[in-house]
């Protein structure tokens, strides 16, 4: 790497298996930490919790989305259909719920899907691809076997001895500085 | 303490020594390494009948839907037999995906991506038959899609075929997210490992800076047990509007109470034969026989009998009813199916579908790669089939017998049909070439859970 | 060893005790219930109701046994751990299938005797003789072969459950060997086999036949999909109530446990919407008068509220109770839920059977109401009869601890 300015942002603090990591977690938690996060190769049973985050809200916006979607499937073949454009087919009512539910459930299922989507795009930072990880060379063993707490610098607590000591007490035996070329600016967490 | 339990413990989902590395060595390999020459053999076969789907489709749009055997009175034929016989197949993807993760069953997890993969591509194959159906598919988008246009006519949304447009470009789009939302991880994976930059960059640009946070992870959790509640009901509606097409018509054979559920399960039973045809194939090919097991192999024929016996159960009290109901028109297209011109293709779906299948009841059958290959592939065949009979036998005798006509495809039909499969395998070949086959991250769950028990099963 | 055994089992599961105040509540129940029955078993205008309403009992407490059956095959068959703790309730409700055997003698006679005709239409032989349809069905709909088919049909549940039942009994003394275990899992899946064709034809039989010109191939799918969602209400309503009464012990049951049961009535609420509306809207699109007269009939007058009525209680309510994850976990709102869902079954056979009887609007009086009170009661008293006899849990299941451990 001809990379030449390099900026410490934060520790790294890898583990190897969940459970020692879920202790961390807690331990991390306990000491007030906010600008911190846990790095795994698969979704860990129990980290959230150990993390003190809050449920995810995406279960609320899915279904208001899809009633939203409801209510324009609604809008969609009635209106078209019984107002705009009456046809009568097999003498059928202009306004036959029946032969539109079809449409509904689907315009519910398209609404709410690609509002999950979408939502994680936002939630889970996708489409931002640069990371700290990658400069400081941890994220090749993140995505394949290891685990790891990662605690930012722009944190109240933060203070880079101190971070150091609190992984250390958790029992974690591999640190490592958390940097970031000069020339990128983007969030840590 | 007490009794041993083990023969009645769930079955074990991998073989030998597997840790999570070598997890990923194994199933990175075959997207780091130049492809073998066998590759190179079976996507120069299925490129070529590609190109004969492609030589087909464009000799249809050139000449007209008249190069095919269709003609009133038997107005559908191969096209939405191909159709419906293709989105049957996409079906067992979602069910493996998303019904069998909400029952919580975690041999799904060695099929599920190379199955969800298979839903896509069988998507695109079925969405080809009835644009070209259209005729003129550059037309299609005023036909179908309700948008704004000068003549201010819209489509008719009470029709099934206006359903099909809304239920099955929605079960392929929310596919292609489902199964995209499953890759995240792993295309995070595939880049971390990869040593050429530009692999670097593509498997990058695609894993859109997937970092394996805990924040993201709970977000992510949660929407994929959503996609996979959505995927659910969505996937019984997309073959249920599909035998709509069917049965709210008032044509005998075609209007029948049962047939949402009945399609329903005919197509979990062709997806399961296909994904068997293939996953057999694939395990084979890239060695990778201890992950996708001969437990797996035996769950999938387990499926394949009990939903062989429910579409045996739909053909039998569909022919009982016909003759209950006291309908002449019913009964006489019954007779006709099994006794008429094309009673050749309706005892063909019989024997296929639910005669061979009933082997299965023998372990030694389930578990052995020979005695199971032949039957799933019957069983692909019969279901083709089955579209075939309920299709063509029912339209080519009118309600009178002057309209009453005959059927005979053209060599064009033919093309069309074999070379789907073509386009089909040619992208399973790409896929598995490119992407990984089982769901890397999702196995290390189950490798991570049953090594803190210290034990191989549950 | 089985003294280690026996020592841990008992701090699950206390032994079972006499449960009176059931018992006498079952027997006030079925007591009136059998007081208004026989009064109008002796009025000829009152008679003719008794028997619909007879039939509306007797197909409650069958989907009842039948479902409760079904769902004991379906856990062996798929191998299931997590119900192993409420197995035993299903296996209570499906050994009742004896008393439903015995409580289907009387619509037997009835149908032997002269008043058979006004509730299967079929029977009356002068009717037939005008008629060229019915004339064409009577190789099937003929009473000979109708009384062969239920006894055929009983003989074969009878046996199943027997099976299940007594296999799932003989762990509870001591547990030796996972024999009985492994003989139930093998015997699931012929069993399932039966019970699709059974249960189909037994709905046709005598739900479908009332009225003998109707048809629909999907009738037996609606009779399987209400009755699963009948039996799941049930399993669900004694294992909350043996919860709290103390009955199943401390820990057996948890929230992982009524979770599933939740979450599985939740679908099969979809499942019957799925199904019932499949079955409506093709009929209403095909339009055709050899069908849609079954449907006409109840979308007109006072069954049209009695329609609606039947989407809202079976499924817009229950699939709104139901949604979010934490009412699955939640006992009380399962219980209301459950509740809530067998009154839906009820209102679904009402829909089903009555309007034979009252075709113009719907009337419910204690002719009809007597024989469901009675045979509801009696199904209650067998209830307290098993309770008092047998574990409320197969703790002598192989699984039994696995399933213990079942968290969400």
């Amino acid at each position: 790497m001809s990379k030449s300015r390099e900026k410490v942002v934060g520790v790294v603090g890898l583990y190897d298996d969940p459970s020692s990591l879920l202790r961390a977690a807690e331990g991390v938690r306990d000491a007030g930490f906010t600008r911190w996060d846990c790095h795994t190769p698969f979704p860990v049973h129990g980290l959230d919790r150990a993390m003190g985050l809050k449920s995810s809200p995406l279960p609320t916006l899915a279904l208001t989305a899809g009633l939203i979607g409801v209510l324009a499937a609604f809008v969609l073949t009635g209106g078209l259909n019984a107002l705009h454009y009456p046809i009568r087919i097999a003498g059928k009512p202009m306004l036959s719920w029946q032969a539109f539910v079809p449409i509904y459930f689907e315009m519910f299922v398209l609404f709410s899907a690609l509002t999950i989507m979408g939502s994680l795009f936002v939630f889970c930072g996708l489409g931002r691809w640069h990371s700290p990880l990658h400069d400081s060379g941890v994220m090749s063993e993140i995505t394949g076997a290891r685990f790891a707490i990662v605690l930012g610098a722009d944190d109240r607590m933060y203070s880079q001895a101190d971070a150091k000591t609190l992984l250390e007490a958790t029992g974690c035996r591999d640190i490592r500085p958390l940097v970031q070329f000069e020339e990128e600016d983007d969030a840590i967490i | 303490m007490s009794v041993d339990t083990s023969s009645l413990a769930a079955p074990s989902l991998f073989v030998g020594d597997v840790t999570l590395r070598k997890l990923d060595d194994d199933i990175y390999r075959p997207l780091e390494s130049f492809p073998t020459i066998r590759w190179w053999l079976a996507i120069a076969i299925t490129g070529t009948l590609a190109a004969i789907f492609v030589l087909c489709a464009a000799y249809t749009v050139v000449r007209g839907i008249g190069v095919w055997g269709n003609n009133v009175p038997v107005a559908w034929a191969f096209d939405i037999v191909n159709f419906v016989f293709w989105i049957g197949i996409g079906h067992a993807g979602t069910l493996i995906s998303a019904i069998l993760f909400l029952f919580r069953q975690r041999w799904r997890t060695g099929i599920a991506r190379f199955a969800e993969a298979m839903t896509v591509f069988a998507v695109i194959c079925a969405l080809q038959f009835p644009l070209l159906h259209t005729g003129r598919p550059w037309l299609a988008m005023f036909w179908l899609v309700p948008y704004p246009n000068g003549q201010g006519i819209y489509p008719n949304f009470r029709s099934p075929l206006e359903w099909d447009v809304f239920a099955v470009s929605t079960y392929g789009l929310v596919s292609a997210m489902f199964w995209f939302t499953g890759l995240l991880p792993d295309l995070a994976t595939a880049r971390d490992r990869a040593v050429h930059p530009f692999r670097k960059l593509v498997y990058g640009i695609l894993s859109l800076g997937w970092k394996g946070s805990n924040r993201a992870w709970s977000h992510y959790e949660k929407a994929y047990l959503l996609f996979a509640g959505l995927s659910t009901p969505l996937v019984l509606s997309v073959h249920s509007i599909v035998s709509f097409d069917f049965a709210v018509s008032v044509i005998p054979g075609w209007h029948t109470t049962i047939f949402p559920p009945y399609f329903v399960a005919g197509a979990v039973f062709s997806g399961f034969a296909m994904v068997a045809t293939l996953i057999i194939i694939m395990r084979k090919m890239f060695r990778l026989q201890h992950l996708v097991t001969d437990n797996h192999l035996e769950l999938m024929n387990k499926i394949i009998i009990a939903t062989s016996l429910m579409v045996g159960y739909a053909y039998a009290i569909e022919l009982f009813i016909a003759w209950y109901g006291g309908v002449s028109y019913e009964r006489y297209a019954f007779l006709n199916r099994a006794l008429g011109p094309f009673a050749w293709a309706y005892w063909i779906m019989v024997t296929c579908n639910v005669l061979v299948p009933q082997l299965l009841w023998f372990k030694k059958v389930r578990r052995t790669v020979l005695l199971m290959y032949p039957i799933v592939l019957l069983v692909n065949v019969g279901m083709w089939f089955e579209r075939f009979v309920i299709i063509v036998t029912s339209l080519h005798r009118d309600f009178l017998p002057s309209s009453w006509g005959d059927y005979k495809p053209t060599l064009i039909d033919f093309g069309l049909l074999v070379g789907s499969f073509g386009v089909f395998l040619t992208l399973m070949l790409l896929f598995c070439r490119f992407l990984p086959t089982i769901a890397a991250t999702e196995l290390k769950v189950i490798l991570s859970e049953s090594q803190s028990q210290g034990g191989g099963h549950e | 060893m089985s003294a280690e055994l026996g020592q841990s089992l008992n701090d699950f599961v206390p032994p079972p005790k006499p449960c009176t105040g059931l018992r006498n509540a079952a027997l006030v129940l079925s007591a009136i219930g059998a007081a208004l029955s026989l009064t109008a078993a002796f009025n000829e205008t009152h008679r003719v109701r008794l028997g619909f309403g007879y039939l509306w009992g007797f197909v409650f407490v069958w989907s009842a046994a039948l479902g409760s059956l079904f769902f004991v095959g379906l856990q062996h068959l798929v191998r299931a751990v997590w119900s192993v703790v409420v197995r035993r309730v299903a296996e209570m409700f499906a050994a009742s299938i004896w008393l439903v055997a015995l409580s289907f003698v009387p619509i037997l006679l009835y149908c032997f005797s002269h008043g058979g005709a006004s509730l299967f239409p079929w029977l009356d032989a002068e009717h037939v003789s005008h008629d060229a349809l019915l004339q064409q069905k009577q190789p099937y709909l003929n009473l000979p072969f109708f009384a062969a088919r239920a006894a055929a049909f009983f003989a074969l549940w009878i046996g199943f459950a027997v099976f299940f039942t007594q296999n799932s009994l003989k762990q509870d003394v001591g547990r030796s060997s996972v024999e009985p275990a492994v003989r139930m899992r093998k015997a699931s899946a012929p069993f399932m086999l039966v019970f699709a064709v059974t249960t189909t034809f037994a709905s046709f039989d005598w739900l479908m036949s009332l009225e003998p010109h109707w048809f629909s191939t999907i009738f037996g799918v609606y009779v399987f999909s209400g009755m699963v969602v009948t039996a799941l209400a049930l399993i669900t309503i004694t294992t909350i109530g043996l919860r709290s009464s103390g009955r199943l012990g401390s820990g057996v049951v948890g929230d992982g446990h009524l979770y599933n049961l939740g979450v599985l009535m939740f679908a099969f609420v979809c499942f019957w919407a799925y199904i019932a509306f499949s079955q409506y809207m093709l009929i209403w699109y095909g339009n055709i008068p050899e069908e849609s007269f079954y449907l006409v009939r109840r979308f007109e007058g006072g069954w049209l509220f009695v329609s609606v009525a039947l989407g809202v209680v079976r499924f817009v309510v229950p699939f709104l109770a139901l949604l979010s994850r934490s009412a699955k976990t939640n006992p009380t709102r399962l219980l209301w839920v459950s509740i809530f869902l067998l009154a839906g079954q009820l209102l679904d056979l009402y829909w089903l059977i009555m309007p034979q009887l009252h075709p113009d609007r719907p009337i419910l009086g204690w002719q009809e109401l007597g024989p469901v009170l009675m045979l509801v009661g009696i199904l209650i008293l067998f209830v307290s009869h098993f309770l008092e006899r047998h574990l409320p849990v197969s703790v002598g299941d192989p699984l039994f601890e696995e399933s213990l451990r079942f968290y969400i």
